[in-house]
C-alpha cells in the first residue's frame, strides 16, 4: 500500500515534467476513461500508463499498483456479472444466474476502466516530488501554503506510518498474537488494537515535527520559492497528448 | 537449542543477499552478543529466529522446531523477543493487562496467570505499578513493562534487539542486570547491541556479522581484541581494550579498568602497590 | 552569547519545576556537552534556548534567557531560529521533503530568502557538513547518520551562530554517531559555531567537547572544562552517568597513588598516562602532549 503512494526519486523525462501537467494527466485520463465505453480504447489507455511507468523507471513498483487494481477490478467484474443477465447465455454459475456475452463484455469494461482510470493517480504520486507538488498547489492553484503543506505532508507520512504499523504487528506476533492469521475477520479483530501504539507513536512524531517546523521558521511570514516551475516543450507535448486522448474518448464514445 | 544451517535470505529473487550461508549453533544457557554495522543483517538474523522472516534457503531450528513450518505465534512459547522500541509492544490500559496479554495468547491456564504476573512484576520492580497506564510511565519503566510482558511467557530463549538504546546509563544497567540474572538461572540470551561496553560487560560470546556473513564467532574477550574485524564493521574495541592493545602482549589478559589498574600496578612497582 | 539569569520553568499542568534556578553563561565558539539522567531537565534547557519554551510549550516561566542579547520571551520563535539552529533525536520527523537539496532549501524558503541566494547557501551548507555528494539524493533512502547530517546542514543553512542538538545520535550506530560528532567539531573549529549538545554517549562527548555540564533534577550540578568535570568520578557514578572507562582507570590509579596528574579524556591521553607510570614518572601536574594525538 505504501509503495503505491511513495515518491520514487529519479531524473527521467516524466520526472522533469511540470507537476501540474502530471496532475492534469491523472485527472483527465480518469475522466476520459469514464466517458468512453470502448474496450480497445481503455486497453490502449492502460497500456499508455505502462509506458509512462516504464519511462519513469518505476515499472517494478507499478506492478503492485496494477495487481491491486486488477484484484479490485476482478471483484467488481464478478459482482457485475451477476447483475447483467441479458444477452446470449454461455453457461450458468448458479441456478438462475447466467453468464452472458453482454454480461462478460460489460463487466470486463468495468475492470479495464478501473485499472486505466486509477493507475495514473498512483503513478503521478510516484513520479512527482512533494516539493514541486507543493509549489504547484500554492502558486498556480492558489491554495494557501499551510493547507497545501498539510496535504503533501500527510501523503509523505503514509509510508512512514505503514512501516511503523509493520513493526508493531511484528512485535505483537512475537508475543503470540496471531497477526499472521489468514482469517479476514480474525485479522480485523487482531489489528484494531494495534492502532493504539500506532496513534501514540504517530502523535509523538508529529509533535517533534511541529517543533522542528517552528524552529525552521515555518509560517512566519512571506515565503520565497527556490524552484520556478518551468514549462518546456515536453510539457506542451504532454498536454496535447492528454487533450487528444480526451477528445478521442468523446468521439469514440 | 538453536541451530542455523546454511541460512541464506533475500527479500525476493532480484534483491541482494542479506544473509549469506550462515552456520551457527547456540547452546542452552549461553549469553551471546550479535554485533555489526547497520545493514550487516543483524536484525534480519534475529527475525529469522522467531519466524518473523523465513529462510530463502537453509534451515533454522529452535528447540527442534523448524521455523519455516511453524507460525511465529507458536514459536513465541520458545523464544521471547524484545523489540527496540517498547512503544511498539505496549497497547493495554494497565500494566497488569499488558503483562497478561501474552499469557492469553499462549493459552496459559487461568489459575496460573495471576501468580505468574505477580512474580514477573516483582522481578522487574513493577509491583506498585500494575494498575497504572503504561503510557504514563517513563521510557525506562515502559521498557521494563515490555520486558515483563515478554518474560512472563517463560520461554527458554530471550532475544533482545538493542535493549539499551535511548536510555540513560542507569536504566540500561538495570535492564542488563536483570537479563544477566536470568542468564545465570539458565535462560539463553541473544542480544544485538551497538554499545560495545555493554557487550564487553555482559556477554561471554560475541558474533560479528559483516555483509550477511559471520566474520567472527568466539569468546567476547577474544573477539573484542580483533581490531581489524571490528573496524571493518564500523566498531571500535572498548576503551580499556583499545588501551591494552597499544602495549602489545603486556596487558593481554586485561578486560576491565580494575584488571588494567592491577596490571599497571604490578608492572610499575615490582611486588605490588607503592605506599 | 547565551545567558540564563535565575531561570526556572514548570510545564503546564505540572507542579514540579523542570528546571530550577539556572544561571549560566555560554560564550561564542564553545562546544558544550550536556549530560545527566533522564528527567534531569536537559531537553527543557535546550527548549529554553531555541525558543520552543515559551512559544510552543506553555507553563510557569521565571527569570530571563538572553540569546545573542535578545530576551527569548520577547522574540518570536522564528526570530530566535535565525540565531539558533536545532536538531532533534528523530531524523524521520525532521525530514519534510523528498530530496536532500529541497530539505536544505526549506528553512531558507520559509524566511523568504531570494532564490539565487538559496542556491548559494545550499552549496555552502553541504560543503560545511561534508555531504556535497548527497545533494541530489532522495531523503527516504539515506542511512540514519546521513539523515542527521542532512538535518544539521538544513539547520545551519540560515547561518545561525548557535546550534543546539538534543540526543541527535541516539538512534544511530557508532559509525554514524562519530560522523555526526566529527561534523560538529568541524563546524565549531573551522566556522566558529557555538555548539550545545545533549547526549548520553559520554565517551564521545569527552573526546569532542571543550566543556561539560551535568544536570540532575532540574539543576546544573557540575559545569566546567571536560577534564575538570570528569575528576568528579564518584559523583558522576552516583548520578548514574556512564563515565569513560579510561577515567575510571585513572581514578583507580590515583587511588593507588600511582598517578597524580590530569584526567585523560580519550584513549590517546590514557596511553600517555600509562606510559609515564611504566617509565616511573608518576608525578604531579603532568600535562598531556597533544601533539601526539
Amino acid at each position: 500500500m505504501k509503495q503505491m503512494l511513495e515518491y520514487v526519486h529519479g531524473d527521467s523525462v516524466i520526472h522533469r515534467l511540470n507537476p501540474l501537467v502530471k496532475l492534469l494527466w491523472a485527472f483527465l485520463t480518469c475522466i476520459a476513461c469514464f466517458i468512453s465505453s470502448n474496450h480497445l480504447f481503455l486497453l490502449g489507455v492502460l497500456l499508455s500508463t505502462v509506458v509512462v511507468a516504464a519511462s519513469g523507471s518505476v515499472l517494478a513498483r507499478a506492478k503492485g499498483v496494477y495487481k491491486a487494481l486488477f484484484i479490485l477490478g476482478f471483484l467488481l467484474m464478478l459482482f457485475q456479472l451477476l447483475f447483467t443477465p441479458y444477452g446470449r447465455v454461455y453457461f450458468y454459475i448458479l441456478p438462475g444466474v447466467p453468464v452472458t456475452d453482454q454480461g462478460l463484455s460489460f463487466s470486463l469494461l468495468l475492470m479495464l476502466r478501473m485499472m486505466a482510470a486509477l493507475s495514473p493517480l498512483s503513478l503521478m504520486l510516484m513520479l512527482t516530488p512533494m516539493n514541486e507538488l507543493l509549489t504547484a498547489m500554492t502558486h498556480t492553484l492558489r491554495i494557501p501554503y499551510r493547507y497545501a503543506f498539510v496535504v503533501v505532508t500527510a501523503l509523505r507520512f503514509i509510508p512512514t506510518f505503514s512501516r511503523e504499523m509493520d513493526q508493531i504487528m511484528q512485535a505483537q506476533r512475537s508475543r503470540g498474537h496471531e497477526t499472521d492469521t489468514r482469517n479476514p475477520f480474525k485479522k480485523v479483530k487482531v489489528i484494531l488494537p494495534m492502532c493504539i501504539p500506532l496513534l501514540i507513536s504517530s502523535v509523538r512524531r508529529i509533535e517533534t515535527m511541529a517543533i522542528s517546523l517552528e524552529t525552521r521558521g515555518f509560517n512566519t511570514g512571506p515565503r520565497s520559492y527556490r524552484k520556478k516551475l518551468g514549462f518546456t516543450r515536453f510539457d506542451a507535448l504532454a498536454i496535447i497528448i492528454v487533450m487528444a486522448v480526451l477528445l478521442l474518448s468523446i468521439i469514440i464514445g | 537449542m538453536i541451530s542455523i544451517q546454511h541460512l541464506t535470505y533475500r527479500y525476493d529473487k532480484k534483491a541482494p543477499l542479506i544473509l549469506d550461508h550462515i552456520n551457527l549453533e547456540i547452546n542452552k544457557g549461553e549469553c551471546v552478543a550479535l554485533i555489526g554495522q547497520n545493514g550487516s543483517g543483524k536484525t534480519t538474523l534475529l527475525k529469522q529466529l522467531n519466524g518473523l522472516l523465513k529462510p530463502t534457503s537453509g534451515r533454522v531450528t529452535i528447540n527442534g522446531l523448524d521455523t519455516a513450518t511453524t507460525k511465529t505465534s507458536a514459536l513465541a512459547r520458545h523464544i521471547g523477543y524484545l523489540f527496540q522500541n517498547p512503544d511498539h509492544q505496549i497497547f493495554c490500559n494497565t500494566v497488569y493487562d499488558e503483562i497478561r496479554f501474552g499469557l492469553l495468547n499462549i493459552q496459559c491456564p487461568p489459575e496460573e496467570i495471576h501468580d505468574r504476573i505477580k512474580r514477573i512484576a516483582g522481578l522487574l520492580g513493577l509491583e506498585n505499578k500494575l494498575t497504572r497506564d503504561p503510557f504514563t510511565l517513563s521510557r525506562g519503566e515502559r521498557q521494563r513493562v515490555a520486558l515483563a510482558s515478554v518474560l512472563v511467557l517463560e520461554t527458554d530463549i530471550l532475544v533482545l534487539d538493542e535493549p539499551t538504546t535511548g536510555q540513560d546509563y542507569r536504566e540500561c544497567v538495570e535492564i542488563m542486570e536483570i537479563v544477566k540474572d536470568l542468564n545465570r538461572k539458565g535462560k539463553t540470551i541473544i542480544m544485538v547491541s551497538h554499545d560495545i561496553e555493554v557487550v564487553a560487560d555482559y556477554c561471554e560470546r560475541t558474533i560479528i556479522l559483516h555483509q550477511g556473513r559471520v566474520l567472527e564467532d568466539d569468546a567476547t574477550h577474544v573477539v573484542l581484541r580483533k581490531s581489524e574485524s571490528l573496524m571493518l564493521s564500523g566498531l571500535e574495541p572498548p576503551q580499556i581494550i583499545q588501551l591494552a592493545l597499544r602495549f602489545g602482549p603486556l596487558f593481554q589478559h586485561v578486560r576491565s579498568p580494575e584488571d588494567m589498574a592491577e596490571a599497571v600496578a604490578a608492572c610499575a612497582v615490582p611486588g605490588g602497590v607503592r605506599v | 552569547m547565551i545567558r540564563f539569569n535565575n531561570v526556572s520553568f514548570a510545564y503546564e499542568g505540572s507542579e514540579e519545576l523542570a528546571v530550577r534556578n539556572i544561571n549560566l553563561h555560554i560564550d561564542k565558539g564553545e562546544f558544550v556537552g550536556i549530560i545527566g539522567p533522564s528527567g534531569a531537565g536537559k531537553s527543557t534547557l535546550v527548549s529554553l534556548i531555541n525558543g520552543v519554551i515559551p512559544h510552543f510549550h506553555r507553563g510557569d516561566y521565571y527569570g530571563e534567557v538572553l540569546v545573542c542579547g535578545k530576551d527569548t520571551l520577547e522574540s518570536t520563535c522564528g526570530e530566535i531560529s535565525r540565531h539558533v539552529g536545532s536538531v532533534f533525536q528523530d531524523p524521520e520527523a525532521q525530514m519534510v521533503t523528498t530530496v536532500v537539496e529541497d530539505e536544505i532549501a526549506f528553512g531558507l524558503e520559509n524566511f523568504n530568502v531570494p532564490a539565487g541566494e538559496i542556491e548559494k547557501r545550499i552549496t555552502e551548507s553541504l560543503k560545511m557538513v561534508g555531504i556535497e555528494h548527497l545533494r541530489h539524493r532522495g531523503t527516504a533512502a539515506l542511512s540514519g547518520g546521513q539523515k542527521q547530517r542532512v538535518t544539521i546542514a538544513a539547520a545551519i543553512a540560515l547561518r545561525p551562530e548557535i546550534l543546539v542538538l538534543d540526543e541527535p545520535t541516539s538512534e544511530l550506530d557508532p559509525q554514524g554517531s562519530r560522523q555526526v560528532f566529527q561534523t560538529l567539531k568541524r563546524l565549531n573549529q573551522e566556522y566558529g559555531m557555538t555548539i550545545l549538545i545533549v547526549e548520553q554517549k559520554v565517551m564521545l562527548l569527552s573526546e569532542f567537547c571543550s566543556r561539560l555540564m551535568v544536570m540532575e533534577k532540574g539543576q546544573i550540578i557540575l559545569d566546567g572544562p571536560v577534564r575538570q568535570v570528569l575528576e568528579h568520578h564518584d559523583k558522576l557514578l552516583e548520578l548514574g552517568i556512564n563515565c569513560p572507562r579510561v577515567v575510571t582507570l585513572t581514578k583507580l590509579l590515583k587511588d593507588a597513588s600511582l598517578y597524580d596528574g590530569d584526567i585523560p579524556v580519550d584513549v590517546d591521553e590514557a596511553e600517555q598516562v600509562v606510559r609515564k607510570i611504566l617509565e616511573g614518572a608518576y608525578d604531579q601536574h603532568t600535562a598531556f602532549d597533544l601533539s601526539l594525538r
